[in-house]
């Protein structure tokens, strides 16, 4: 990091001299370390339809093992328009954030996170610890959160690259790695890409709806 | 012909049955016509505002609805709840697939809400 308090990371995907993140999040980099060490999850929990295991569905948790409230970072379907298997495209509304545990997204998630935390994580719910500090994940998910509610982008429950390419939107998953790889270039490493080999749709058009929502 | 009436007929009593159930199902009727809503005044569920939180948990309980957890107004888990209040959070596993919120202050309901997204619900 140089003295003016700068990353000076590139951004692997090619498009840094347009957008600097930095500024758009906090513009405040050194306090992007991680003084109380506290753990960055990635969580994962089944998705079922009528009861059978279909994938799964993935959001950020920061563990505040150390104190401090934790956050959560997840997203899905506008509120009110539910995403179902058998959704027209754009007929779910927007992806926006679902921080709260009154929708049914959040309060799932909200349940997962709890079961995690405590160590007891529920049925078929996994995660892996993100190679990232604390600050960048919460700095990238607000990014995220924040780029969703300036901007109108559809919900798709199962977006392929025909869907991306048209402009026909990105699901949770796909919001999700986005908070993970800006985390990762706040933080300065490769928090990586899932390992469970669980199907997992969106996740790899993270850099599609980056360039969404991101402001260059 | 006959098999038109018997046809139309069929139909007809499906669309009875549907319209009948609604009537007395709160919770489908959310589902078909209002999926998000909120009170703060009136009754949903049998649970009205002003009533006491316990008491208002023991009629969801009696709808089945024994999912709860509660989290602080203001924290990230409620950021749209008034700090100070407490928004209880009552998940609704039945097929109707939903959540069932009230916001406590002084230990009564000042406000009720519901999302309901149903069955077929994915959330990738």
């Amino acid at each position: 990091m140089r003295q003016d308090r700068q990353f000076l990371q590139t951004d692997p995907v090619g498009y840094q001299e347009d957008l600097n993140l930095y500024a758009y999040v906090r513009n405040d980099p050194l306090n992007l370390l991680d003084p109380n060490g506290e753990r960055v999850l990635e969580v994962t929990r089944p998705v079922r339809f009528l009861g059978i295991r279909l994938g799964v569905h993935r959001f950020t948790l920061v563990d505040p093992d150390r104190g401090g409230p934790s956050r959560r970072f997840s997203f899905g379907p506008e509120r009110g328009n539910p995403g179902t298997a058998f959704s027209a495209v754009g007929d779910s509304g927007r992806l926006t954030s679902h921080p709260g545990v009154d929708t049914p997204t959040g309060r799932d998630d909200a349940r997962a996170a709890q079961g995690v935390l405590s160590g007891q994580p529920g049925r078929g719910v996994t995660f892996r610890e993100l190679d990232v500090t604390d600050d960048a994940a919460i700095a990238a998910g607000e990014a995220v959160e924040q780029g969703l509610a300036n901007t109108s982008v559809p919900y798709n429950v199962v977006p392929d690259g025909f869907d991306v390419a048209a402009g026909r939107g990105f699901n949770s998953n796909t919001a999700t790695q986005l908070v993970v790889d800006l985390a990762g270039e706040l933080s300065g490493t490769d928090p990586g890409t899932p390992t469970d080999n669980a199907y997992s749709p969106g996740t790899e058009y993270s850099d599609e709806l980056r360039r969404e929502i991101i402001p260059r | 012909m006959r098999f038109a009436w018997r046809g139309f007929a069929a139909i007809a009593a499906v669309a009875l049955l549907t319209a009948g159930w609604l009537a007395v199902d709160e919770r489908s009727r959310w589902l078909a016509m209002n999926r998000d809503g909120q009170l703060t005044k009136g009754c949903a569920l049998g649970v009205c505002v002003g009533d006491a939180r316990d008491e208002a948990l023991g009629t969801l309980r009696r709808h089945g609805l024994t999912d709860v957890l509660e989290v602080a107004g203001g924290s990230s888990e409620a950021p749209n709840v008034e700090a100070g209040r407490t928004l209880v959070s009552i998940r609704d596993n039945s097929w109707r697939n939903g959540v069932f919120s009230l916001e406590i202050a002084d230990g009564r309901v000042a406000a009720i809400s519901w999302s309901y997204v149903g069955p077929f619900y994915l959330d990738f």
